[in-house]
């Protein structure tokens, strides 16, 4: 840990009429297995494209594996392994002759490495790229970018469309990496980078609301749930940090996004009279980017 | 190198079929231009010239597409591809699977035809330049601003339809008898081969499209217009060039004047629209070479009326063999006419007044050479400086004619007296190669074809002959007739600046013209 393999500095992306991308700074420590999660439309793509030179930035910088992204070259690229949803492979080659194919442009290449992912992905080496299924193309792009033991692995929504068995076998083989790789995955399947992510960023219209380690989040995020002895009026000002609040009769429910124990219960306790219970749930990751977002709904009319 | 060639073997594989399709064309083609014994192409080699284009502007796009540089979901941009090796692998391959096939294809038929291909090379090569300045640079640079047939195909169209317009529209047939004017398209043509070559290379080193569409765009238009406006005398010089007969000084003797024995006519059946035609008997004299001795071949380059009040008319930009306003015809010995359409209103204007005609001719002259004789049917045999010539009995147009014919690699001379020469010294028959146009009725295309060839017929004679057929020849006489070929050697160039005063305009109107002394004042060139 230390270095980082990804670092943008108020990186920003736009396209005519539309600002994908704006003020966009993170860090992606080495060794991390890092998620950029986000809504549909959010600006992960875009993020990734321009990280990785497929588009110019237009603002701010990327650096990635040190180097500017707009000079990444091929030996940069090299130590890159790249798989998105939406990339086009060359539908022409076979399995086989595109693994071939892509063999000498990486002096790292393992033959067995890309043989044993080869079986594990159960991937047919006589067939067309283009006749296979969804699944099986996001499998041989990825058995491409695994087999020269890339030291960063950028994932682009990998598992839209897959079926639960080989989402698993996806994630297996990208955790198998993992210990000798960084990972970068934006996705917006929650419940999937919850299982392997180790540091999560959130972003949301172009703009990164907030990056951090995945168990601090998890750790600071609770749902509370009050009951109290007796229907109680209300306060008239939350603390910024309960994210949706609502109440019905004696219960008073909210999510505390920076849960201590002792501080949330002592604050509870001053603003609600009567407090018979405090209960404090820990919250998937679905659940907090959920609260999250519904929260940001019901500040906008009044930002 | 070894990773250009793993790109390259792919493409291989990837377009082995578009590749064998634009073979097997091309071997076609290569059959039907070795074993032609005319000058024209036949239909089946004027479709596979259009073939074998369109199928080696697939290769070329499907080549670069493979590897596409517009859009951002392409596989290969996130792969170590070096961009100088890409750009090798292209380069490459269109070397491999358009050049070289064609260059071999020149080769073959260049053999055929009994010449050595070793010795014709700079022709060749020559050709192959032309092709990669015309076609092969354009479209892959088009490739490299698309990202697939569907862009390509429609900016294509687009594109022609807009140099077509820009450069004045499509350009009238070339008559055999007429030089080509090569420097009129290869000047634009360079610009947009060095502008193909930086759009192609700045998307390979950058990928900027947004910037390398507009340049493209912009030379292309730029191009256009320049073959459009670009002067006549600049043409006419770079073509001398080419031709390498740079344009000396002209001699002092050198003049323009009006011809008064001829008559005036109207025979120029394309008129701009309100145009008054006139037509100006002159001839070109004090060239410096004695009649007879050579050809005399003038283009207009300019021309200028001024009438008595300061009227002015100024003839377009485009002479002579390409549509415009004011255009020259001249005979062989120097003797012609200037043509104007003149513009209605400034007609009326100075018709009855006297005017000054002010213009630029460009004169290129030629020197009989030394005469050869071959038999008047014979099988080919070498000509020197013209190449080599054959003659055969043909049975169209009836009765029957003898057709000689004259083939070579480098330029066929312009000017090639043909004389069919009866034996022992009788009749003598007189035609100059290329002195006939062929219409045909299909595509006469053989743009790619390293020949140059040029004919013409002697036609025979199905009746007695009278006092109105002496031109008609009598079978009879072929089997001892020999064919005498005389060369004309381009022996300069020249420019010169003419100034015609006192012109009453209305004299050339369609009437006989009458001796009016003195009409004309004939000006020492302007340096």
């Amino acid at each position: 840990m230390g270095t980082e393999m990804i670092r943008t500095h108020q990186l920003t992306k736009r396209f005519p009429g539309i600002e994908a991308v704006t003020d966009l700074t993170l860090e992606v420590p080495e060794g991390s297995v890092f998620a950029l999660v986000g809504p549909n439309g959010a600006g992960k793509t875009t993020t990734i494209k321009t990280f990785m030179n497929i588009l110019p930035p237009t603002a701010g910088r990327a650096d990635v594996l040190g180097t500017d992204s707009r000079r990444l070259g091929p030996k940069q690229l090299a130590q890159i392994g790249y798989v998105s949803e939406n990339q086009e492979l060359p539908g022409w080659m076979t399995v086989s002759y595109f693994l071939q194919y892509c063999k000498p442009f990486y002096p790292t290449w393992d033959d067995q490495l890309a043989a044993s992912l080869v079986r594990l992905f159960d991937l047919p080496l006589e067939r067309r790229l283009r006749a296979l299924s969804r699944g099986m193309r996001i499998k041989a792009a990825l058995a491409s970018s695994l087999a020269y033991r890339p030291r960063l692995i950028v994932l682009d929504e990998p598992f839209s469309g897959l079926d639960a068995l080989v989402r698993d076998q996806f994630i297996e083989s990208v955790l198998e990496r993992a210990a000798e790789a960084t990972v970068f995955i934006a996705s917006h399947d929650l419940a999937e980078i919850e299982s392997f992510a180790s540091h999560i960023g959130y972003i949301d219209q172009g703009r990164l609301r907030f990056t951090e380690e995945m168990t601090a989040l998890v750790a600071r995020f609770r749902e509370i749930e009050v009951t109290l002895e007796q229907p109680a009026r209300m306060p008239a000002e939350w603390p910024a940090e309960w994210l949706n609040p609502e109440h019905a009769s004696v219960v008073v429910r909210f999510t505390d996004s920076r849960y201590e124990r002792e501080r949330t219960e002592n604050k509870v306790r001053e603003l609600l009279p009567g407090v018979r219970d405090i209960v404090a749930r820990s919250m998937p990751l679905r659940s907090i980017f959920v609260a999250l977002a519904k929260s940001a709904q019901s500040r906008e009319p009044g930002e | 190198m070894r990773l250009m060639f793993h790109i390259f073997k792919k493409d291989a594989r990837r377009l082995w079929w578009e590749i064998a399709v634009s073979l097997a064309t091309l071997a076609l083609l290569t059959m039907y231009d070795s074993t032609r014994t005319d000058a024209v192409p036949g239909p089946m080699e004027g479709y596979l010239n259009l073939l074998l284009l369109f199928a080696w502007g697939l290769v070329a796009a499907f080549l670069i597409h493979d590897e596409a540089l517009v859009g951002d979901r392409q596989f290969w941009v996130t792969r170590p591809y070096p961009r100088h090796v890409l750009l090798g692998a292209k380069a490459l391959a269109l070397l491999a699977f358009v050049h070289l096939p064609y260059l071999a294809s020149q080769g073959v038929i260049v053999a055929v035809r009994g010449f050595n291909p070793l010795d014709y090379l700079p022709a060749l090569l020559w050709k192959q330049f032309l092709l990669a300045l015309a076609f092969t640079l354009p479209v892959a640079a088009l490739a490299a601003v698309t990202r697939n047939l569907m862009q390509l195909v429609p900016a294509a169209v687009a594109i022609l339809v807009a140099v077509t317009v820009l450069s004045g529209g499509v350009r009238p047939m070339r008559y055999p008898w007429e030089p080509a004017v090569q420097a009129q398209e290869l000047i634009p043509l360079f610009g947009v081969a060095v502008v193909a070559i930086a759009v192609f290379c700045l998307q390979y080193a950058r990928r900027r499209t947004h910037l390398a569409r507009t340049l493209a765009v912009a030379a292309l238009l730029a191009a256009a217009l320049v073959f459009a406006l670009l002067p006549r005398e600049y043409v006419f010089r770079v073509q001398c060039l080419l031709d390498g007969a740079p344009v000396q000084s002209q001699p002092s003797s050198a003049t323009v004047s009006i011809e008064t024995e001829l008559v005036a006519g109207r025979d120029r059946p394309l008129l701009p629209v309100g145009a008054v035609e006139l037509r100006i008997p002159v001839r070109v004299s004090g060239l410096g070479q004695p009649p007879g001795t050579g050809v005399v071949d003038v283009e207009q380059l300019g021309m200028h009326v001024q009438g008595p009040n300061g009227e002015q008319w100024t003839a377009t930009r485009r002479f002579n063999r390409v549509r415009g306003d004011g255009w020259t015809s001249f005979s062989r010995s120097g003797a012609g006419s200037l043509y104007l359409a003149l513009d209605r209103h400034f007609y009326d204007r100075v018709k009855g007044a006297e005017v000054t005609i002010r213009g630029k001719v460009g004169i290129a002259l030629y020197r009989w050479g030394a005469g050869h004789t071959i038999p008047a049917i014979s099988d080919a045999r070498p000509v020197p400086d013209v190449g080599r010539c054959y003659g055969i009995v043909v049975e169209y147009p009836p009765p029957g004619a003898l057709k000689t014919v004259c083939e070579s690699p480098s330029s066929l001379p312009l000017f090639t007296r043909v004389n069919l020469i009866q034996a022992g010294g009788g009749e003598v028959w007189e035609h100059w190669l290329a002195d006939a146009a062929t219409v045909m009725r299909y595509l006469v295309l053989n743009v790619l074809s390293p020949m140059n060839r040029a004919q013409t017929f002697f036609q025979f004679a199905s009746w007695p002959r009278g006092p109105a057929s002496q031109w008609l020849v009598p079978g009879d006489v072929l089997p001892s007739a020999t064919v005498e070929l005389i060369p004309g050697e381009r022996t300069g160039s020249m420019v010169f600046s003419y100034e015609i005063r006192n012109v009453a305009l209305t004299q050339f109107s369609g009437r006989s013209v009458r001796r009016r002394d003195p009409v004309t004042d004939l000006r020492a060139p302007a340096p």
